[in-house]
């Protein structure tokens, strides 16, 4: 039954070095023994976990927004059939802020159907509300999920677009976009602590998140259901619900009642697993970019940022994009956008990706790597793009990874 | 000597034994239901190969992966929970330990959990509860870090400290229906310790219900749930409502070792000798667990059959003495085997002692109590039994034990009456202890 508890390390995480290493992965069940009992165990609420939040034009077309959010990261191939559906449970909001302030204004929410067979899709429902300006109605549509199989070829993405609205529709697996050596940044982080920066800590090139799949939500929206009053600028924060009461029947289904409470969220990498110490991780995910623009976690933002020698002119560039307005992925509209950013760097000519919103190719840790070091390390962790290719048209991720693993292919390094 | 038994025992060495659970049986899922939920339970075993490999691929390649050695201590702890493979502990130790290696447990909570569960399913529990202690403070919002400080703390005979884990564990995680699955299986369990046997079964059928209703339903998770139900009918003498339990267990999970055994037990509660055979037959050759050993031993003496009785109790010594790590997870059952069977009463009264100095729980006292008596340690069995009866809990075996003592003692009211409550609650509760029972207590009359 239950399987593993994995909280996407996103970006810098190992570079902090009071940061945790915040990847859970815990058994189906609780091991027997010989002479106690041996219950099942869970842990966790893997499909509500989010891994990353992707805000970005389309580089096909720059007038739709593409708005991503994966979950139940670190999946291998082979179990993309026991756990490749959407948990009809989870409530999926996208929030977005175009006023200005720290208060969302506009909800994208998707919701899934239970899954009745493997050979099934889900169907999804997607809803706007309020009703965006210059809609004549909130879009509201249902789409089916892209079924996975075991096979040697993926199956091939699902779009469903709403005619009425033009918003289009991804959901399934997709191979993780993200990319990092995590131990070579915990080793990087430990050498920076003892005073002895070794950037060639930093040589392994290694991904330690090739090869596994994740599930992913995608939307293509038309930018003008988006804008708001502030202009060009918009917030995107991804978070994930359960209502609070879950009831069994009789008949065996289950009622879940009352409100939807917040699991987890996520927009800027790295803000809850790098930057907010232990005891208040679980705090930061259940609370709101308000919270975050009233100064509740400024202080311990600042406090570790200043523990990695990050001066106070970076500490601005980075507070500010968890602070100032909240924790929003902030996007300009404006800003022509063609490419998903795979292989480039934040030096790269024309570079229009990360932190004006995310790119699913965009190098989110040498970025941040380069903040945090006042702008001194250019080389990044020497991860430099996805092991696979990203699609060039909607939803810009990679195939899936299919269990069929050749074994000449050392698939820990891209 | 059974050779190949014996090799097997070093690939296949064991687990599982429930201490006695009674109590009324609830209402299965319905056919629709169970029909429903067939339809979408994974096959288990397959993918968990390829994930496996996967996984094993990943760390040959690069030894510092410690999501890979995470994921794939976890991998192993599962295919140990189905198959009682001991080499699934070993390698789930190396992948832990390989893990915390690489990164130290303040930055590495998941290489930390699953090395709390490899010392956990090592018998290892102080170390488990120290470490899900760590846990709970690098994860202080939740639950699972309290799920292994209250499974730990329950083995270590820590009951109160054990039912206040769970608590939390249910307050910082409750609103997923797999927390609340999880919760479920350990208020049974804290029901059966005192003595609420109704209350346990209700907790239980609760619990198969929300394990079933998940979106991807595990079988073994379900079958062990179903063997659950089959054991608290078990312990209240209910044979016919346990039997249904556990084929039910076998329709989910087929040849799944704890319910083959079950089986064969009710069987020969039953009175069919034969078919009960057969099944410990069958599940020794899966399985050798000393406990399943060494009750095909005693079928086979009560059906006459002497030397392949004594066959089967020489091989439940040698699995005890294999390896540190049997003997390490073997020790209660070989004390007790000790004691059923009238061998080395001073050295299984040694360990059973030497264990209840670290590991207090009641069943722990019950050991020290029945070796004890048989060492000719009446007064640290009657101290002993005492202990063990302090919950209230509602086993047959108990009763036996405690009646068994009084006997010894001279006190032939008390030795009467728990004799009589011992085969009251579950007449047929061991093939071979039940006949002493009988006989004891009609000596007694």
């Amino acid at each position: 039954m239950f399987s593993f508890r994995q909280k996407r390390f996103t970006a810098f995480a190992a570079l902090m070095a009071i940061a945790v290493v915040n990847i859970m992965v815990l058994p189906p069940a609780q091991v027997m023994a010989a002479d106690h009992a041996e219950s099942t165990s869970v842990a966790a609420d893997p499909g509500a976990d989010i891994g990353d939040v992707f805000a970005f034009l389309d580089p096909t077309n720059n007038s739709n927004v593409i708005l991503a959010t994966t979950v139940e990261g670190f999946m291998v191939p082979a179990e993309g059939l026991n756990l490749g559906y959407f948990n009809a449970d989870i409530l999926f909001r996208f929030e977005i802020e175009n006023t200005g302030d720290a208060i969302p204004d506009q909800f994208i929410d998707v919701t899934f159907s239970p899954q009745t067979s493997r050979t099934v899709a889900q169907t999804a429902i997607i809803s706007f509300r309020p009703r965006p300006r210059g809609a004549a109605r909130p879009p509201r549509f249902i789409a089916p999920t892209t079924l996975p199989t075991l096979a040697a070829v993926s199956n091939p993405f699902v779009v469903t677009t709403d005619p009425a609205s033009g918003v289009k529709f991804y959901a399934g697996l997709t191979d993780d976009p993200f990319y990092f050596d995590i131990p070579a940044f915990s080793r990087f982080v430990a050498s920076v602590a003892a005073g002895t920066p070794d950037v060639t800590r930093l040589q392994r090139s290694r991904d330690s998140f090739a090869g596994y799949n994740c599930h992913t939500v995608a939307l293509s929206v038309p930018a003008g259901l988006l804008r708001g009053p502030a202009g060009n600028v918009i917030g995107v924060n991804g978070i994930t619900m359960r209502q609070r009461t879950t009831t069994r029947l009789n008949d065996g289904s289950i009622l879940n009642e009352d409100d939807y409470v917040q699991v987890d969220r996520g927009a800027t990498p790295a803000v809850n697993t790098a930057l907010i110490p232990f005891a208040r991780k679980n705090e930061f995910n259940a609370a709101t970019p308000a919270d975050d623009a009233a100064g509740r976690f400024a202080g311990s933002i600042v406090a570790t940022l200043t523990a990695l020698g990050t001066n106070q002119a970076n500490i601005g560039i980075l507070a500010s994009v968890a602070v100032a307005n909240g924790d929003y992925l902030r996007l300009n509209l404006a800003t022509p956008n063609t490419s998903v950013g795979f292989g480039e760097r934040a030096t790269t000519p024309g570079y229009t990706g990360f932190p004006n919103g995310r790119r699913t190719g965009d190098d989110t840790i040498d970025v941040l790597l380069y903040f945090i070091t006042n702008q001194g390390l250019l080389t990044g962790d020497n991860v430099n793009s996805n092991e696979v290719p990203l699609v060039a048209t909607f939803p810009f991720f990679g195939r899936p990874n299919q269990p069929l693993e050749n074994p000449a292919v050392d698939n820990t390094r891209n | 000597m059974k050779q190949s038994v014996l090799f097997q025992f070093v690939l296949f060495i064991v687990a599982g034994f429930i201490f006695g659970a009674c109590g009324h049986v609830q209402t299965a899922p319905s056919a629709d239901q169970k029909a429903a939920n067939e339809a979408i339970l994974p096959e288990t075993r397959a993918p968990a190969n390829e994930t496996i490999r996967f996984l094993e691929n990943r760390v040959k390649r690069d030894p510092d992966d410690f999501i890979a050695n995470n994921k794939l201590a976890s991998e192993y702890l599962g295919r140990l929970r189905e198959t009682g493979d001991i080499t699934y502990l070993n390698l789930a130790a190396l992948a832990a330990n390989g893990s915390l290696k690489t990164l130290p447990a303040e930055q590495n909570k998941g290489g930390l959990a699953v090395l709390t569960l490899v010392e956990f399913s090592s018998h290892n529990f102080g170390a488990a509860r120290d470490h899900a202690r760590l846990l709970t403070e690098l994860e202080p919002g939740k639950g699972y870090p309290f799920q292994f400080l209250g499974d730990a703390l329950l083995e270590l005979g820590q009951y109160d400290e054990a039912e206040a884990a769970f608590r939390q564990m249910e307050k910082l995680g409750g609103i997923s229906p797999l927390t609340k699955a999880s919760m479920e299986q350990r208020m049974a369990r804290l029901a059966l310790l005192h003595g609420d046997s109704k209350g346990a079964a209700r907790h239980f059928s609760e619990a198969l219900k929300l394990a079933t209703s998940t979106p991807v339903p595990s079988k073994e998770t379900v079958a062990w749930c179903q063997w659950q139900l089959g054991e608290t009918a078990f312990a209240s003498g209910d044979y016919k409502a346990a039997e249904k339990y556990y084929r039910e267990s076998l329709a989910t999970f087929p040849d799944y070792f704890r319910s083959l055994a079950s089986l064969g037990r009710v069987r020969a509660a039953l009175g069919d000798q034969n078919a009960a055979i057969e099944l410990f037959e069958k599940v020794t050759r899966i399985l050798p667990d000393p406990n399943f050993v060494a009750t095909l031993g005693d079928l086979y003496k009560l059906a006459g059959r002497e030397q392949e009785a004594a066959n089967q109790y020489a091989l439940v010594e040698k699995i005890g003495g294999l390896t540190a790590l049997s003997g390490e997870l073997y020790n209660r059952q070989l004390a007790l085997f000790y004691a059923d069977h009238d061998l080395n009463p001073d050295q299984a009264y040694l360990n059973a002692a030497k264990e209840y100095e670290t590991r207090r729980d009641i069943y722990g006292a019950d050991a020290v109590a029945w070796t004890a008596l048989k060492a000719g340690k009446t007064v640290e069995a009657q101290a002993a039994i005492k202990e063990a009866l302090k919950l209230g809990t509602k086993d047959a075996k108990l009763y036996y034990h405690a009646g068994m003592i009084e006997n010894a003692v001279g006190n032939r009211k008390e030795a009467t009456r728990l004799l009589a409550l011992a085969l009251k609650t579950n007449p047929s509760f061991d093939p071979l202890q039940s006949e002493t029972a009988k006989k004891t207590l009609e000596a007694l009359k």
